[in-house]
């Protein structure tokens, strides 16, 4: 199938073509952005990112993680610090804490380079540089018959310029 | 009155409902009549409830002008009329000063863990005459700033009321020596800009002075720096959650029609979140060097409002269970302690149900959550100033603060504040209609 890419000038745009696209049932498509943008990634996808559930994995891993070390260290060498108990909660939330937040964090860069496929080593042929500048991109994967459509539908929503890549 | 008669930017005077006023006016006169009452039968009792309540609210409404203030110190454009909303709850803040004056009048009931006795080194702040005369210059300052406040920032919307030449009262000494709208909206904004940071630190520095005087000098040989930071944060999230729960109960109000969008939700959602978890950090910091250091002069303050089991207390425990103290059966059964189950009850209204609940995106733009959790929120903060006054006072009762007379006291508080708030966002000067965004 044919890839059609659409230049754009303004975000606002690219959102409306992205949502037309999308209504119209083209869905492998790819947006190219020199910034996030809100309206673009609303249309792009609209549900909430898949890297949360990392993200929430890795958090509560930090938090089991850190009681769980902590309660086990003190058990297994058994020694009475300031009258304290063995397995002092209190003292070890701080500990499971901080590991929540590394696990969270660490993870979630995890997610981020899984989900979006990071990194990669082979440009996308529908990419040019201009679109880490000041113009944004869509790329769509149309079959033959629909090309004229869609070419007239990116230009309808202000595309400067329509182009087929090459394969 | 209707649609057409809502100018946006424009205050817009409109009536009170009947139902409305009449319940205010309801639980004000049951308010009078427990407290009276409770005068006559157990006056202490009156009095300590008295004590909550006008913290409580006192706490709550200088908080929102802070509110407001801060979204002015940061130049945020998304509360739109939010900020306003915020204000109206500020107009308590000048009956704080009458409900101290009040308030003093059962000293004997309220400090009494000091007033005859302070503990060696303290008598010199812990005396009537300090705490009285600082504490009404505080709350002075800061309903003169507060009042000083509005003022700038309702101003710009009494251009209808000055082009009129009408209003009464308020409305028309507050639009007088009109200068055109521009000019009005400039140079109030100038003085919002000059005042934010006043009301700010004020509320901060004051309201901790108040917490340290009034609440905490109720336990007085216990201190904690950190004390004034913690109620006065508490006070500035439950104006936040006021805030949310009368944005979303004037989502169809007259001319705000479509300006409580879910945007404007899910940012006031954003911050019930955040700030709920600040306010248990804020407790952990205090609880952890408090556990840790164990010295009875520190523990006694938690020790009486989260039972034995939040201390390390090794009366009575062998080793073996030393080693197990983190076991859940222990647990339970210190919570017998008195008001360690109500301690845990504000934890859950304040911080557990507000983190869990509004943790996704969705339950934070949803009108019916965001409201319960902001309901609950408040309940939970008038719950746990109780819990930091009762137990100083009463130490073995952890009902001490309901019954008639103290359920009594609260609902006059709140139909006096609702009053207040009804006045002011309907009357003098009454909310203006939404810029529409």
């Amino acid at each position: 199938m044919p890839t059609l890419v659409g230049v754009y000038d303004s975000p606002q745009h690219v959102a409306e073509t992205v949502t037309r696209l999308r209504g119209r049932g083209f869905a492998k498509l790819e947006v190219y952005s020199p910034a996030p943008f809100d309206e673009v990634e609303e249309a792009v996808d609209p549900k909430p990112s898949k890297v949360r559930y990392f993200t929430l994995i890795g958090g509560l891993l930090g938090v089991v993680t850190g009681y769980a070390l902590t309660i086990w260290m003190s058990l297994d060498w058994p020694i009475v610090i300031g009258g304290k108990p063995y397995a002092a909660i209190p003292a070890y939330t701080v500990i499971a804490f901080e590991l929540t937040i590394l696990f969270g964090g660490v993870f979630t860069l995890i997610g981020l380079l899984v989900i979006g496929r990071l990194p990669s080593v082979k440009l996308d042929p529908a990419y040019s540089a201009r679109f880490s500048g000041d113009e944004f991109g869509i790329a769509v994967e149309v079959p033959e018959r629909d090309v004229a459509e869609v070419d007239g539908l990116m230009r309808s929503h202000h595309a400067k310029e329509v182009g087929i890549v090459p394969a | 009155m209707t649609a057409a008669d809502v100018t946006a930017g424009r205050v817009s005077p409109r009536p009170i409902p009947t139902a409305l006023l009449g319940a205010c006016l309801a639980l004000v006169a049951i308010g009078v009549l427990a407290f009276v009452v409770g005068l006559a039968s157990d006056a202490d009792t009156a009095w300590r409830a008295f004590h909550v309540n006008y913290l409580y609210w006192g706490a709550l409404a200088q908080g929102a002008i802070c509110l407001s203030a801060s979204f002015v110190l940061v130049g945020a454009r998304w509360p739109g009329p939010l900020r306003h909303l915020a204000e109206s709850l500020g107009a308590w803040v000048p009956l704080t000063v009458v409900f101290f004056l009040i308030g003093f009048l059962g000293r004997e009931s309220v400090y009494s863990p000091w007033l005859h006795g302070p503990p060696p080194g303290k008598e010199g702040y812990l005396s009537a005459g300090r705490l009285f005369w600082m504490d009404l210059g505080i709350l002075v300052w800061l309903a003169g700033v507060s009042v000083a406040y509005l003022y700038y920032s309702f101003r710009p919307a009494l251009g209808g009321v000055a082009a009129a030449g009408g209003g009464s009262g308020l409305l028309r000494t507050w639009a007088s020596n009109w200068q055109g709208d521009d000019a009005e909206r400039e140079r109030c904004g100038r003085k919002l800009q000059v005042l934010a940071p006043i009301v700010c630190l004020s509320f901060t520095f004051g309201w901790s002075f108040i917490a340290f005087d009034q609440v905490m000098s109720l336990t007085p040989t216990w201190f904690s720096n950190l004390f004034g930071a913690y109620f006065a944060w508490g006070g500035y999230l439950s104006a936040v959650c006021a805030t949310a729960l009368l944005a979303i109960l004037h989502q169809r109000s007259l001319g705000f029609e479509g300006q409580i969008t879910k945007d404007r939700l899910h940012d006031l959602g954003k911050m019930i979140f955040a700030f709920s978890i600040f306010w248990m950090y804020l407790f952990f910091s205090q609880y952890l060097v408090i556990w840790y250091g164990n010295l009875p002069e520190e523990t006694q303050f938690l020790d009486a409002r989260l039972g034995s089991q939040f201390m390390v207390d090794k009366s009575g425990i062998n080793e073996l269970q030393l080693s197990q103290t983190w076991a859940m059966e222990f647990f339970w059964e210190r919570l017998k302690e008195p008001y360690a189950k109500l301690s845990m009850v504000v934890w859950a209204c304040c911080w557990i149900v507000p983190f869990w609940v509004l943790l996704g995106q969705r339950p934070k733009r949803m009108p019916v959550i965001l409201g319960s959790v902001s309901a609950i929120s408040l309940f939970g903060f008038w719950l746990e100033r109780n819990v930091l006054v009762w137990p100083s006072l009463v130490p073995t009762d952890t009902l001490a603060f309901l019954g008639f007379v103290q359920v009594g006291i609260a609902a006059g508080f709140l139909g006096a504040f609702a009053l207040v708030f009804l006045i002011f966002s309907r009357r003098l000067p009454s909310l203006p209609a939404p810029q529409k965004s």
